[in-house]
């Protein structure tokens, strides 16, 4: 097996990690630094449960190679919240309800923030084109919609914290 | 009546933050250092005699544990009803997936090198795959203990159903089929054995912890208590995560090796060795008088059981006798037959054979209405099961908000004004029209003469806040922040002194028979608010020393134990609970509460009794949108309406019916195990259908809150059920857009276009 | 689904990824791993070496314009396709296109040059395998004898291709740069395609795409694309694309129609084009659509029935004649 000695960042920690070259990006997350929260729900690419921004950008870590995620950076849901105080994505999905098993949740948490990361105000058609490569078995994906509008309600009163 | 504090609060899940965190651990997440990670090889055949396993190149390979095959399991068969399965197949196999061996090893890609090394000899044996032709005395036998391929079957009669044919004046009969559907959970399954001393202990995302550890004693020829099962955080379950072959397999691999153990299902394994919902075909005939009263009713099932059996004929029973008890029958005859065939064992999902069952007598009732020249929302509402009824299957509901549902269901979607098809604006290609359909559920179906309820604990910590513990399982659907709200309100404290143990341990939990057939609020809530209110009783009486007054002279308010009246006189629970403490040597008061819903046991020939304390009941009117060059389908609007009774939590119940009506959306339009030759084509979420957020219609959810006096603060059942009647729903209303009548769930664009080329030709 | 082990090599420069190509028998190029990587969890294809083309971006991958192209460098993501101002501007439905590719996740993943080189897909294929059980004989995709849809030996494989830019870009006229153990060479994109469901590009071992280089539409050209699929993300069961000059008094001086997923290959209805021209699109229409179904292959190889897709091209169709002949240019939806 040959394996790579990376570079990363993780969440805003440098990581120096001997990879295998055909380990994905979500098995190194999971399997070796720990970071469960990264979902497998298909490992196929057809569920956005394991999404994660890699330099700010949301790819499915199910289907990026770890070894070529050297000298980049990771944002996984474990790295959203600062001090220990939750995300306002993360707040809204308690409140508005968009949490029921809440295993799609971290990928539907990761894409939003891509989304509004770049449109501040999205439309409900806008944030449903966003988030049509993520699969929600629970909610019939109501109140996710409703908590990113109220999320992103919150981050434009605080530009630039989030 | 008294404003509650608790229940009737919008109050988010109590688990809701560990998720959005990322920190709940869910079957998928449970690791050991050292674990080792089993993988299955499965069957290439659907029917075939295995001659010879070959495991010797196994050996050599580098981490390989263990190579278990059929022979090495203890061999006796297992199984709820029928007692058919063994832990992997032995000398036969009897469906494409089925288990045949199991590697262990140091890790996955190992295991999964280690199955190409694994040569297994089969003879072919004839497969069946049509239910309806495998009980032909020719067809091939699946299971020799079962004749014709006959799992399991009965027939019932009611009133006089010959008399009543003669009282028809109108008729509307048809062949009705529902193809298999996936539950479709997020999280595929995974489990974590790992066996010490005589004892192995299993990590699952089990919706009935304690019912799997039965089927893993059961597998395994062991005790009960040599197992002890610990429920994981859940991701979705909807039927799919009980009762399911993983876990025992796990269980058996763990004593065969010397650390824990990982089985894991990989998303395409949930499609060919899952247990996807019973496909059926359901012949019915339906007979209504001059006054739209219906008078006679005739149904013939035949279930697809797949190759074992599991609960599947529970399922067959509900899908041919539940959706009766709607509307106000008293002749009818009813058959089912549940039929072995070569294929994936069916199992329950959301609904339990309900959405299979409503989706015929919902279209028949259509039908005869255009018959009679009716409104059909006039002849629902006229046959309609109202409160204090006794249905002709014996059961009881003391609350009935079915005629409201209906009602409100109509007048939000503009019953009145889109019964007739419209075209949008030029476009005549374009034609929408409403279609309506109700359901009745039970909430907890007894299943057994004994013991049928749930046991809650309610434990009064030394800072006054409590710690409810039941042995039911939270999927996500928020029961266990219900049962927080029940236990607040039934002893005043804050919702927020509340906590709740989140999962459920075999070795230390109450217990509770899990989550299925809508039972936790009506089951488990009552017997957490038994809990509760024991405790309650416990503190006051403490409470009463300290304040020296009586008992039933104090109330507790928002934590707060008072004297009525006096409100001055007054001490929190906090204090209550330091002194009760001391006075018993340091002991915590427990509350305990036990609840066995005096529902019936039927009579297994006549299937007759109250089987349940209470029923949800509702209805969902849609409009829909039919492209008839194309024949493409489309829902523009479901309107839900829902009789829970009581609502303890308007969010999360919301949250249930937009789920539900997602899976009812999916089940009536998107989504299918396709077969083939007994092979799944599209063992994939994106070919299967697995629906999507746009392809959710607008939605409105509304409930009708009736008083159900058998439930906690008069609750009813909610989470299963608004799967129900979408699919009838929609195919009335593309009958009222169209006149084509479709007969197969999922409705299909190229039935309908054909029904659309037979009536331009009739005309 | 794990990947089977496989190593990776990381040319700097076009050259050395040429050369590992030809030192290894086994190597597939690897750009965005979206399809190739999911092909390989689901172990139709083991390939023992990867060449991770990511070094090469710098050189390949670019939007930019001259004067009489626009220039796609084969690893340009799809994301900045469907977000470039200048396609956005000059070439809307090639936005479009890319826009309807998958998932925005997959999109910042996945490229131009592996769309335009997706595999052909059949279910028979695609899902042949499932946890290591066979549930169809390895077809004549996978190097068997027989073919599923047909369930005959040694007959065609009917693999469909399922791309959605190529054919916005074959109604473009565009050529594609190659480059490979031969040097350099370009061709018509069309001629890329070879038809044949197993190998369904006239590419040599070695050889990957370069460039895409797009002639800027004349003056008065209009174009249209229209995709059908069951849900999103979901691969296209029926796309056209077209493009269409009219002349100042209405009538059709140029045509390109497009059919994607209704064959083994994209490919242009030349008879429907040849029908067009010179008269009004109005009055064509009919007769267009008529040709465009005659000529695309529906096979019962994916989740949506034939004649759902037959009915459903009428309508595709016929949406891109009129928007592509309408007075005004509105922006391309899928």
């Amino acid at each position: 097996m040959n394996k790579e000695l990376i570079e990363l960042k993780i969440n805003g920690d440098s990581q120096e990690i001997a990879v295998p070259q055909h380990r994905t990006l979500l098995d190194l997350l999971r399997e070796e630094l720990g970071l469960m929260g990264s979902k497998d729900g298909c490992d196929v690419g057809e569920c956005g449960a394991c999404t994660v921004l890699l330099d700010g950008e949301p790819v499915l870590s199910c289907l990026t190679l770890a070894v070529r995620c050297r000298g980049r950076e990771v944002l996984t849901i474990e790295g959203l919240a600062r001090e220990g105080k939750p995300h306002p994505l993360q707040e809204a999905f308690v409140y508005e309800g968009g949490v029921q098993c809440g295993y799609c949740t971290p990928g539907f948490i990761m894409m939003a923030k891509s989304i509004l990361d770049s449109n501040p105000d999205p439309s409900d058609e806008e944030i449903r084109a966003g988030l049509t490569g993520n699969l929600c078995r629970c909610t019939g994906y109501v109140k996710i919609i409703q908590a990113i509008k109220v999320a992103a309600e919150k981050i434009r009163l605080s530009p630039g914290r989030y | 009546m008294e404003e509650m504090i608790s229940v009737g609060r919008g109050v988010p899940n109590v688990e809701a933050f560990e998720k959005v965190m990322g920190r709940a651990r869910y079957g998928t997440d449970i690791a050991f250092p050292g674990m080792l990670h089993a993988k299955v090889l499965r069957s290439p055949l659907p029917h075939g005699r295995i001659s010879n396993v070959d495991i010797s190149r196994v050996r050599s390979l580098v981490g390989v544990k263990a190579v278990l095959v059929g022979t090495d399991t203890p061999g006796k068969k297992y199984g709820e009803l029928n007692r058919d399965e063994t832990i992997m197949a032995i000398d036969k196999v009897r469906f494409m997936g089925e288990e045949v061996a199991v590697v262990v090893a140091t890790n996955e890609e190992t295991a999964l090198e280690a199955l190409e090394l694994i040569r297994v000899d089969y003879q072919p044996l004839p497969a069946i795959f049509d239910p309806e032709k495998a009980i032909n005395p020719d067809a091939p036998l699946i299971h020799d203990e079962f004749p014709n391929n006959i799992a399991y079957q009965y027939h019932i009669d009611r009133g006089d159903v010959a008399q009543g044919w003669k009282e028809a004046a109108v008729v509307a009969e048809g062949r009705f089929t529902a193809a298999s559907s996936h539950q479709g959970y997020m999280e595929p399954q995974c489990c974590v054995a790992s066996y010490e001393q005589g004892r192995v202990t299993v990590w699952y995302p089990s919706q009935s912890p304690f019912r799997d550890q039965g089927y893993i004693a059961d597998g395994l020829g062991v005790a009960r208590d040599r197992v002890r099962f610990i429920q994981t955080f859940v991701g979705g379950a909807f039927g799919g995560k009980h009762g399911q072959r993983l876990p025992v397999l796990g269980a058996f691999v763990a004593t065969r090796v010397e650390k824990p153990v990982r089985l894991s299902f990989s998303r395409d394994e949930e499609f060919i060795a899952g247990r996807p919902s019973m496909a059926c075909s359901i012949y019915m005939r339906l007979g209504l008088n001059r006054e739209g009263v219906i008078v006679a009713k005739e149904a013939k099932v035949f279930g697809d059981n797949g190759a074992y059996t599991i609960f599947s004929p529970r399922i067959l029973d509900t899908m041919t006798r539940r959706p009766d008890n709607l509307y106000r029958q008293r002749n009818l005859h009813n058959e089912g037959l549940l039929v072995y065939t070569n294929k994936t064992p069916s199992g329950a999902y959301r609904g339990f054979g309900n959405p299979q069952g409503t989706f015929p007598l919902e279209s028949l009732m259509d039908e005869a209405a255009h018959k009679l020249k009716m409104d059909p929302l006039t002849v629902r509402l006229k046959n309609a099961t109202r409160a204090g009824d006794v249905t002709v299957h014996g059961w009881r509901p003391k609350s009935a908000g079915l005629v409201q549902c209906l009602e409100l269901a109509a007048e939000r979607i503009g019953w009145g004004e889109k019964g007739k098809p419209k075209a949008r604006g030029d476009a005549t290609h374009l034609l929408s029209a409403v279609g309506i359909a109700g359901f009745i559920h039970v909430c907890g179906r007894r299943q057994m003469p004994t013991f049928y309820g749930s046991q809650a604990l309610v434990r009064v910590n030394m800072d006054g806040a409590i710690t409810v513990i039941t042995g039911e399982a939270d999927l996500g659907q928020g029961s266990n922040t219900v049962f927080a709200q029940i236990a607040a309100e039934e002893m005043g404290l804050p919702f927020e002194d509340v906590m709740v143990q989140t999962q459920v341990d075999t070795d230390t939990s109450p217990q509770g028979l899990g989550t299925f057939s809508d039972r936790l609020t009506s089951i488990g809530g009552n017997a957490v608010k038994l809990g509760a209110a024991d405790a309650k009783r416990q503190l006051l009486n403490f409470a009463s020393e300290m304040l020296e007054a009586a008992v039933d002279d104090l109330e507790i308010k928002a934590g707060v134990v008072m004297v009525k009246g006096s409100p001055a006189r007054a001490v929190p629970i906090k204090e209550v609970a330091g002194y009760a403490s001391k006075r018993r040597g340091g002991a915590l008061i427990l509350g305990v509460g036990v609840y066995d819903p005096p529902s019936e046991f039927p009579d297994p020939t006549t299937l007759y009794g109250n089987i349940s304390t209470s029923y949800a009941m509702g209805a969902q009117a849609v409009e829909v949108e039919v492209n008839t060059e194309t024949g493409e389908i489309k829902v523009l609007k479901v309107v839900a309406v829902h009789d829970a009774g009581k609502v303890i939590n308007p969010l999360l119940a919301s949250g249930q019916i937009e789920g539900a009506v997602a899976q009812g959306v999916g089940s009536a339009l998107l989504e299918q195990i396709a077969y083939k030759k007994g092979r799944v084509i599209n063992p994939s979420l994106l070919c299967y259908g697995e629906t999507r957020i746009g392809s959710m219609p607008p939605m409105e959810v509304h409930f009708v809150e009736t008083v159900e006096p058998m439930g906690p603060f008069g609750a009813k059942g909610l989470a299963e059920p608004a799967i129900v009647p979408t699919a009838a729903a929609v195919a009335n209303a593309i009958c009222h857009a169209t006149g084509v009548r479709l007969r197969r769930v999922p409705l299909s664009p190229s039935e309908l276009l054909s029904g659309l080329r037979i009536l331009k030709r009739e005309s | 689904m794990k990947l089977p082990k496989f190593e990776i090599f990381r040319p700097e420069s076009l050259g050395e990824a040429v050369a590992a190509f030809e030192c290894h028998q086994s190597a597939l190029p690897l750009a965005g791993g979206t399809d190739l990587l999911v092909a390989m969890k689901r172990r139709l294809i083991r390939p023992e070496r990867l060449i991770d083309l990511t070094a090469l971006n710098d050189q390949l991958a670019y939007i930019k314009e001259d004067a009489e192209m626009i220039r796609i460098g084969a690893l340009t993501r799809l994301i900045e396709i469907e977000r470039h101002p200048l396609v956005i501007k000059r070439l809307p439905f090639l936005a479009a296109a890319a826009k309807s590719v998958a998932s925005i996740q997959i999109r910042h993943s996945a490229t131009l040059g592996g769309n335009i080189c997706l595999d052909n897909r059949c279910y028979y294929y695609n899902y042949g395998l499932a946890s290591g059980v066979e549930l169809w004989e390895p077809c004549l995709k996978r190097s068997g004898r027989i073919c599923h849809v047909t369930g005959k030996f040694d007959d065609i494989c009917y693999a469909v291709y399922s791309g959605d830019t190529a054919p916005v870009l074959i109604s473009l006229d565009s050529h594609v740069t190659i480059f490979g153990p031969r040097g350099e060479r370009t061709i018509p994109l069309l001629e890329l395609f070879s038809g044949v469901g197993q190998t369904p590009f006239n590419l040599e071992r070695g050889e990957i795409l370069k460039e895409v280089e797009i002639p800027l539409p004349k003056n008065g050209t209009r174009f249209s694309f229209q995709k059908f699929r069951s849900q999103e993300v979901d691969f296209p069961l029926a796309s056209v694309a077209v493009s269409v000059r009219c002349g100042a008094d209405g009538v059709v001086e140029e045509a390109r129609i497009v059919l994607g997923a209704l064959g083994c290959a994209p490919f242009r209805v030349r008879s429907a084009e040849d029908f067009l021209k010179g008269r009004r699109p109005g009055e064509a229409s009919e007769a267009v659509v008529k040709l465009c179904r005659r000529e695309a292959q529906f096979i019962n190889n994916v989740h949506v029935a034939p004649t759902i897709r037959r009915h459903v091209l009428v309508r595709l169709v016929k949406t891109c004649i009129a928007e592509a002949t309408s007075n005004e240019q509105r922006a391309n939806r899928a």
